[in-house]
């Protein structure tokens, strides 16, 4: 059945992936690559969609039909509704702050590139709790590592950590490993880190003890590092873990988007 | 010779095809429908039904294609596939005897188990995973999940390639007796 030279096989399939990798090392398989990704985009973006849809059917099939819908339609108005409040909170400082600086210069507003999503990517070992996304814009519309993305609610869902020419990938917020710069909506005006948890939650740390933090404060992106502005809305305070022996507290975050409905999203350039 | 290019071209439309799927649609998909590995199922359904120049061709493409479109190095997807139809036909030639279901089912499980391996391997060594693959929960439901999808297309495959052709229909040796 199955009977064929192995020696000359194994010769044949080492020679051809010596062949691709000296390509590959020396570029010439970019246009390929560029080729096949721009011809493969249209397929991959249908069937990311359609992907979703059946993700969505059988979520919503495993609860009771009404609750899913009223929760869906609930987490969007919250959603909404968050963003709304982050950003009038954020105008309110601003506009104390312009009229205490006369010279003071806002540069609120960023492009965002709409993209669509047309894979997810996720690591054998820990398939549940890091899911990259994978998105059909990349470094020749003027993205690069770092910027923020958001959601079409306007909340931010990841960063770019690697582009191509033609299409980027993220890491969402409640991935291991994908951290931002944070600050809190609160009296102190908490500033921290934000890393993802198990692919489920967000953990913001690195909070000084005398901070005071509220459950259902609204976390934002605190702007610190350049790439993404401030005033994001990341998510909401959930849970405040706070040890006196301890120099730092943190704070559980939930995210107020469904990262499983998302099939189009918007990077921010700054 | 143009019904020898039609047929390959159909065959690498119909491999890319299956790429785009399993990298765009399947990906998609929630827990455990998302652990079906078309790769997987495609170079071992091709290795035993078909010449093993063809599987070899299958595995270079798909991977190929999955390598290109994804963020990993060049070989990701590549090398686990095309090292597979290697291993297989290794086997086939020393250990496996025939075209039964159970060499069939053995194959299937051998390569999810070898194909796992290989790709958490480049996986924790390509990244800075915090946990080694064996002892991630996650690395084995994925195992158990592929495993089961493998054995269920084995037995509809085979039954339906049984149905189809002559090539592997039961065959009884009658005892006959001599008085």
């Amino acid at each position: 059945m199955l009977k064929f030279k192995s020696r000359k096989f194994l010769l044949l399939a080492a020679a051809v992936f010596g062949l691709l990798l000296i390509l590959y090392s020396a570029g010439a398989l970019r246009p390929v690559a560029n080729f096949l990704s721009f011809a493969a985009k249209p397929l991959a973006r249908r069937f990311y969609s359609w992907g979703t849809g059946f993700n969505n059917s059988y979520n919503d099939r495993r609860e009771q039909a009404d609750m899913a819908e009223q929760v869906a339609a609930l987490t969007k108005e919250v959603a909404r509704l968050t963003v709304d409040s982050a950003r009038r909170r954020e105008l309110e400082e601003e506009n104390n702050k312009l009229r205490s600086q006369l010279n003071f210069f806002s540069n609120q507003s960023f492009r965002p590139v709409v993209a669509n999503i047309i894979a997810k990517e996720a690591a054998p070992e820990l398939n549940e709790q890091v899911q990259d996304i994978l998105i059909d814009k990349g470094q020749s519309a003027g993205l690069r590592v770092g910027l923020g993305v958001v959601s079409e609610d306007g909340v931010i869902i990841g960063k770019i950590t690697e582009v191509k020419d033609n299409t980027a990938k993220l890491c969402l917020t409640t991935s291991p490993g994908c951290k931002l710069a944070a600050a809190l909506q609160n009296v102190d005006r908490t500033q921290g880190i934000t890393d993802g948890d198990l692919g489920l939650t967000i953990k913001m740390g690195y909070i000084p003890q005398p901070e005071k933090i509220t459950i259902g404060d609204i976390v934002i992106t605190s702007g610190l590092g350049g790439n993404i502005p401030r005033g994001l809305v990341i998510g909401t305070v959930a849970a405040v873990r706070n040890e006196k022996n301890e120099v730092w507290q943190d704070a559980t975050i939930n995210p107020v988007s469904d990262f499983n409905n998302l099939t189009v999203v918007s990077v921010v350039l700054p | 010779m143009f019904n020898k290019i039609w047929q390959i071209s159909g065959l690498v439309i119909f491999i890319s095809l299956l790429a785009i799927v399993q990298f765009s649609l399947i990906s998609a998909w929630p827990d455990p429908w998302r652990q079906l590995n078309l790769g997987l199922l495609l170079v071992t359904f091709t290795l035993f039904f078909f010449p093993a120049r063809l599987a070899f061709l299958a595995a270079l493409l798909f991977g190929l294609w999955l390598d290109l479109l994804s963020f990993n190095f060049l070989g990701f997807y590549l090398i686990p596939l095309v090292g597979l139809v290697a291993a297989d036909a290794w086997l086939a030639n020393n250990w496996l005897t025939n075209r039964s279901l159970y060499s069939f089912v053995v194959l299937i499980l051998l390569n999810t188990l070898v194909y796992n391996l290989l790709m958490a391997s480049f996986s924790y060594f390509s990244s800075s995973a915090p946990v080694f693959f064996l002892l991630a929960a996650d690395f084995w439901s994925t195992l158990l999940y592929q495993a089961i999808w493998g054995l269920a297309a084995a037995i509809l495959f085979f039954h339906l390639a049984a149905f189809l052709t002559k090539k592997i229909k039961p065959f009884f040796l009658e005892k006959k007796m001599n008085l």
